[in-house]
């Protein structure tokens, strides 16, 4: 029973899409897709209560993750989207073609935790762009067209990078490529030119991977496509597939590290993070898009992942939590972008401000989110981060977490520099629409705040053995 | 063995090279094209040289699916536009190749520091993945690009087999399906492009600057 339960997860999103070509009315495309998000929302409780035998702790931790925020943002899309068909913005066709994308892109994303071997995790990572590409030029026009494009070759080029990664990993650390296992294999007797391909690899998936992440130096898809995207795609993006880039580095990373030692791989990690945290610096203060904003905010958080990866201890639990306390964050800031775009037809510019007072209860879940994602008490985001940096003085790396420090300063004020004009300035010039403040557009977003608010504070306790065991699986430990 | 995997290499790598100067679509299609036949004569010989005949089948579903369909998809893409094409580096054709000529010698360098046995084979494999990414970034044009992001995919492959004395039919079926997606969706997002800006003309993509 339990072993059947490791491959539910994918049976639901995949027979949610198949279900969702064959219908043709609008209606029935949403039933099925308020049943998925029903069924990936007891999915996860059901997974909680019994896990599934072939799951480690990380698969564990990364997989409820998935459920709950892939669900949230599912309903989101029911929201949005039918507000789009409502004012015959778009047809049945297209609410078809939307929801069967992001049913696959669900699929995919379980598919990563789900998976135990490390080129299916790779087939699931690049499955996760190749549906998504298609989401981002969903509202058509040259900008999305042009954001698409960036994000098809740049992270194609990053996924291809990612094979030869895992190849070149796989064949130094003496792993039978067609091998269902994660499990990590010892430093035993490697060859030189084993150490060299691991050390190769290593490089190739922190970029490869990275770009999926959204990691320096192949950020570049992000803002665009993020900022392109319809709100709860922007969000799933941030939220989870970034993660799921993140999940599948850090595996390779962990193997690789069995092999060579976790020197290396930490090094690497610490000084993506760091640049990836610094190119957010430099470019929050100058946006003057809510979504693009909370896109490099996104660049920055993966940064502070890795950062904590590469310190290790607590700070690689740090990292651990902060998958989650920034699902829930991000995910709250894009869904009120979404409200905010169905009011004023737009995420940023002259038009768009004063959202307080044109959409206040939207405008005070936006508010409240942003503290979450700068890390201030006593959102999860501030308990993650705080793990982080210690995880960083503890590894006496005081330097680097000094320089993490500016950098987290540098984002806070660049938020702090221009939402509030967004918020408060002048009078709003919206173009009606009535949807932006009810309940199906507000109720997601607060639920997504109580997850910012309770995640940092709850999992560690409820999931004690889930979240170390995950950390324990990253530090070559075994199957936690 | 080894001199069918280096000459199979030092044809996908000659080809990425010439890519890297192609002045049309049909010329970037073709050669890409022709970059698939080492790869799969490469797994021939791995199928009979390791006694695994299911190379045999990989080799045939290489050239029917990334030697025919795909360059095909990347001609229907920019077929009957209009739009007169020369060729749009960000640097001369000189550069290009000394650049390239760079690249080699790195991955040569890496390549025979991992495998002794086969050393040559892997670093060109190598070199012509990294000077076909190379393409997508210095060539301006979106079918270059796409060709540049699919030739960077031969030489990769073309270096796993060599590393790997032929991936599993797990990898191989994930690697050709992702080639089937992503030439879909650079066919498709060339057409889109196209549409929405009136060239293939990457520089035009500058509305999300800033």
């Amino acid at each position: 029973m339990r072993e059947v339960m490791a491959g539910l997860p994918l049976l639901l999103p995949g027979a949610a899409a198949a279900a969702t070509l064959l219908v043709r009315r609008s209606r029935a495309v949403f039933g099925i897709a308020w049943g998925t998000v029903v069924g990936l929302w007891l999915m996860g409780l059901l997974l909680v209560v019994s896990p599934p035998a072939g799951w480690d702790a990380l698969a564990r931790w990364y997989n409820l993750m998935v459920l709950a925020l892939a669900g949230l943002s599912l309903a989101v899309s029911v929201h949005v989207i039918g507000a789009e068909r409502a004012q015959g913005e778009i047809g049945d066709a297209e609410v078809r073609r939307y929801f069967a994308l992001f049913e696959v892109f669900t699929l995919c994303l379980l598919a990563i935790g789900c998976f135990t071997n490390y080129l299916a995790i790779w087939a699931a990572v690049e499955g996760t762009t190749l549906s998504s590409v298609l989401l981002v030029a969903f509202a058509g026009g040259p900008r999305p067209a042009e954001a698409a494009w960036k994000y098809l070759v740049v992270t194609g080029i990053g996924g291809l990078l990612a094979l030869m990664a895992t190849v070149l990993i796989l064949y130094g650390a003496g792993v039978p490529l067609g091998g269902w296992s994660l499990a990590p294999v010892g430093a035993g007797a490697i060859s030189a030119g084993g150490r060299i391909a691991v050390e190769v690899g290593l490089v190739l998936a922190v970029v490869g991977y990275g770009s999926k992440a959204g990691l320096v130096p192949f950020h570049t898809w992000l803002p665009d496509a993020h900022s392109e995207a319809p709100a709860p795609v922007s969000a799933a993006l941030s939220a989870i597939k970034l993660v799921g880039g993140i999940y599948a580095l850090l595996r390779l990373v962990a193997l690789a590290g069995s092999v060579v030692g976790a020197t290396w791989p930490h090094v690497l990690l610490i000084v993506t993070g760091l640049l990836s945290l610094g190119i957010a610096a430099a470019a929050i203060p100058g946006q003057r898009d809510l979504k693009r904003m909370f896109a490099y905010s996104s660049i920055e958080h993966m940064g502070i992942i890795a950062l904590g990866a590469g310190f290790g201890g607590i700070g690689l639990l740090g990292a651990l939590l902060h998958m989650w306390t920034h699902g829930f964050s991000k995910s709250a800031l894009f869904y009120g972008s979404g409200n905010v775009r169905l009011r004023y037809a737009a995420t940023g510019g002259p038009g768009v401000r004063g959202i307080l007072g044109a959409m206040p209860l939207t405008g005070s879940a936006l508010a409240l989110a942003t503290v979450a994602i700068v890390g201030l008490p006593p959102f999860g985001l501030f308990w993650s981060e705080w793990l982080v940096l210690l995880g960083g003085v503890q590894a006496g790396q005081l330097i680097w977490v000094g320089v993490a420090l500016v950098f987290l300063i540098i984002n806070l004020l660049g938020f702090g520099l221009r939402l509030p004009d967004l918020l408060l300035g002048g009078s709003p010039r919206g173009t009606g629409g009535g949807h932006a403040e009810s309940l199906s557009a507000l109720w997601p977003l607060g639920v997504a705040l109580v997850g910012a608010l309770v995640v940092g504070l709850v999992l560690p306790g409820a999931f004690h053995g889930t979240w170390v065991g995950a950390a324990h699986v990253l530090t070559g430990g075994g199957q936690g | 063995m080894q001199a069918v995997e280096t000459l199979g290499a030092v044809a996908v790598l000659v080809l990425a090279v010439t890519l890297m100067l192609a002045r049309t679509p049909e010329a970037a299609a073709t050669i890409y094209a022709w970059a698939v036949v080492p790869q799969a004569v490469i797994a021939v010989a791995l199928g009979g040289w390791a006694g695994r005949p299911e190379l045999f089948a990989d080799a045939a579903l290489m050239l029917v699916i990334k030697g025919l369909w795909a360059p095909g998809l990347l001609r229907r893409a920019v077929r009957h536009d209009g739009e007169v094409y020369g060729q749009h580096a960000a640097f001369s054709a000189s550069a290009l190749l000394l650049g390239a000529a760079a690249l080699s010698l790195l991955c040569l360098w890496v390549g025979l520091a991992i495998l002794p046995r086969a050393g040559v084979a892997l670093g060109l494999g190598l070199a012509a993945m990294f000077v076909g990414w190379g393409t997508a970034a210095v060539r301006s044009e979106l079918w270059a690009q796409a060709a540049g992001v699919l030739m960077g995919e031969a030489g990769l492959m073309t270096a796993a087999l060599v590393l790997a004395s032929g991936l599993p039919p797990l990898g191989e079926t994930f690697a050709l399906i992702e080639v089937v997606l992503l030439a879909t969706l650079l066919g498709s997002g060339t057409r889109l492009v196209r549409a929405t800006h009136g060239s293939h003309d990457s520089r035009l993509l500058r509305g999300l600057r800033g």
